[in-house]
């Protein structure tokens, strides 16, 4: 008679084996994440659809938690509201006398292209990360309604971030204020490239993030508008970013730097538009970011 | 079989949890951990090697959505049921301490690690503001949460071990 040993996966060798499955994901991703496209696929059609209910069912309970306001609190809303109209009311007649100005400086800038006119998808935020280490957030369209990878994000009429990858129902964008992230801008009023640098530490702490390399000679002065440069590589020009508050010389003597504070609150960021529009740039060209 | 498609079930459930429920009530504006949660559970409840496999399908779809590879988180939360695997032999099944105390260490040592890899590395060395704003509250809120979740889970182990025992008496 045979006596047949049973084989037993040890727990040391079960965690060799799963290292070694670990190091290969990891080196085939760093290598070329579109091989593992067909298992992103299957995870996302199983999991986004379960996210997107998810907040769905979130948003809808806001909302009725919102609608039940007291009485007191919207009579007084109102009154507000109703100052506030006669104030914009004014200032939109003003306003209308410098749009027509800002036409003609546009028409002798020949600054044809303006955001406002970019083809624009809106989509909802689903999941904002995995925990409270970075700061990417999940949309819930993707390449099946037109977005594709290096797409602009707006918020609140601002820069939020950039798609960084792409599914059939979903879409990951990185947000400006996360440490990875870098864009080229410039100033609005004297036109002063720079580099506007995410730094989550920052931002938690004063509201602002990092620019960096402006030149040591260059006008920029506290509150100017910081908009996307028409030198960026990814980045459509003319997107607003936010307002400069503070402006350092560098050590170096060289350089300076600054802080600015994005138009977008990132901490209650839901809807979100996506340009459907990519930056096109001649191949082989030099990048700004 | 049974066993395998609950905690696969379970996983997810764990999953969406993070992600997508407690992404909606932020407290402190941070989220619990609760896939740690589920992994130093099963380990300790279970052993090494359930905790390992476990660890590692968390962690695999932690990368697929947020990681910037795939495989890092994997390696960490298996790891991470490695070694809570050790104090299986430890543990009886009415003892609520052992595994909440696991957990709170796991989460700590995950903290330090994520500073290691996100803050350090980046060249931001002010650790008592990522300590205070992030470490610590997340600590906390992922043993609040832990006090349920592994009640919860204990419920489901004891449940399946059951069935399993009924079949066994039957044959």
């Amino acid at each position: 008679m045979k006596h047949r040993r049973k084989f037993e996966f040890s727990p040391k060798l079960l965690l060799i084996v799963l290292t070694v499955i670990c190091g290969l994901l990891l080196s085939v991703s760093v290598i070329g994440r579109e091989v593992l496209r067909p298992l992103t696929g299957i995870v996302s059609a199983v999991v986004i659809p379960m996210q997107d209910g998810i907040n769905s069912v979130g948003v809808w309970v806001n909302d009725k938690v919102g609608s039940m306001k007291s009485m007191e609190e919207l009579q007084k809303e109102n009154e507000e509201l109703t100052r506030q109209v006669e104030e914009l009311k004014q200032k939109n007649q003003s306003l209308q006398g410098d749009q027509s100005e800002l036409e003609e400086l546009r028409g002798l800038f020949a600054l044809s292209e303006k955001y406002a006119s970019f083809p624009k998808v809106g989509a909802r935020v689903i999941s904002s990360g995995s925990g409270n280490w970075y700061e990417n957030f999940i949309i819930n369209k993707g390449s099946d309604d037109g977005l594709a990878v290096n797409m602009n994000v707006l918020a609140d009429d601002g820069l939020a971030g950039i798609i960084t990858e792409v599914g059939h129902n979903y879409a990951k964008v990185q947000s400006i204020i996360s440490d990875e992230s870098s864009v080229s801008a410039m100033s609005v009023t004297s036109s002063d490239t720079c580099v506007v640098e995410g730094n989550r530490e920052s931002l938690q702490k004063t509201g602002n993030i990092d620019v960096a390399y402006i030149s040591k000679d260059a006008g920029m002065k506290v509150g100017d508008e910081l908009v996307t440069s028409n030198i960026s590589s990814k980045y459509l020009a003319g997107i607003r970013i936010g307002t400069v508050t503070d402006i350092t010389m560098d050590s170096s003597n060289l350089t300076q730097s600054a802080k600015v504070t994005p138009v977008v609150d990132f901490q209650h960021i839901s809807d979100v538009l996506v340009i459907t529009q990519l930056k096109e740039i001649p191949p082989g060209s030099e990048r700004a970011d | 079989m049974k066993r395998g498609i609950v905690t696969a079930f379970s996983i997810l459930a764990c999953f969406l949890l993070q992600t997508s429920v407690f992404d909606l009530f932020r407290l402190a504006n941070t989220v619990p951990n609760v896939l740690l949660i589920l992994v130093c559970s099963v380990a300790v409840m279970r052993g090494q090697k359930e905790g390992m496999l476990v660890g590692f399908f968390c962690g695999l779809l932690l990368d697929i959505f947020y990681g910037a590879w795939v495989g890092g988180f994997a390696f960490l939360y298996m790891i991470c049921g490695f070694v809570n695997g050790w104090f299986h032999n430890l543990y009886y099944s009415d003892d609520n301490f052992l595994p909440l105390v696991l957990i709170g260490v796991s989460d700590l040592v995950y903290g330090l690690l994520m500073y290691l890899i996100y803050g350090l590395l980046r060249n931001h060395t002010d650790f008592v503001f990522y300590m205070r704003t992030i470490i610590l509250p997340e600590i906390v809120y992922t043993i609040a949460v832990a006090l349920v979740l592994h009640r919860i889970l204990l419920r489901v182990d004891d449940w399946l071990e059951m069935t399993k025992k009924g079949s066994a008496d039957i044959v």
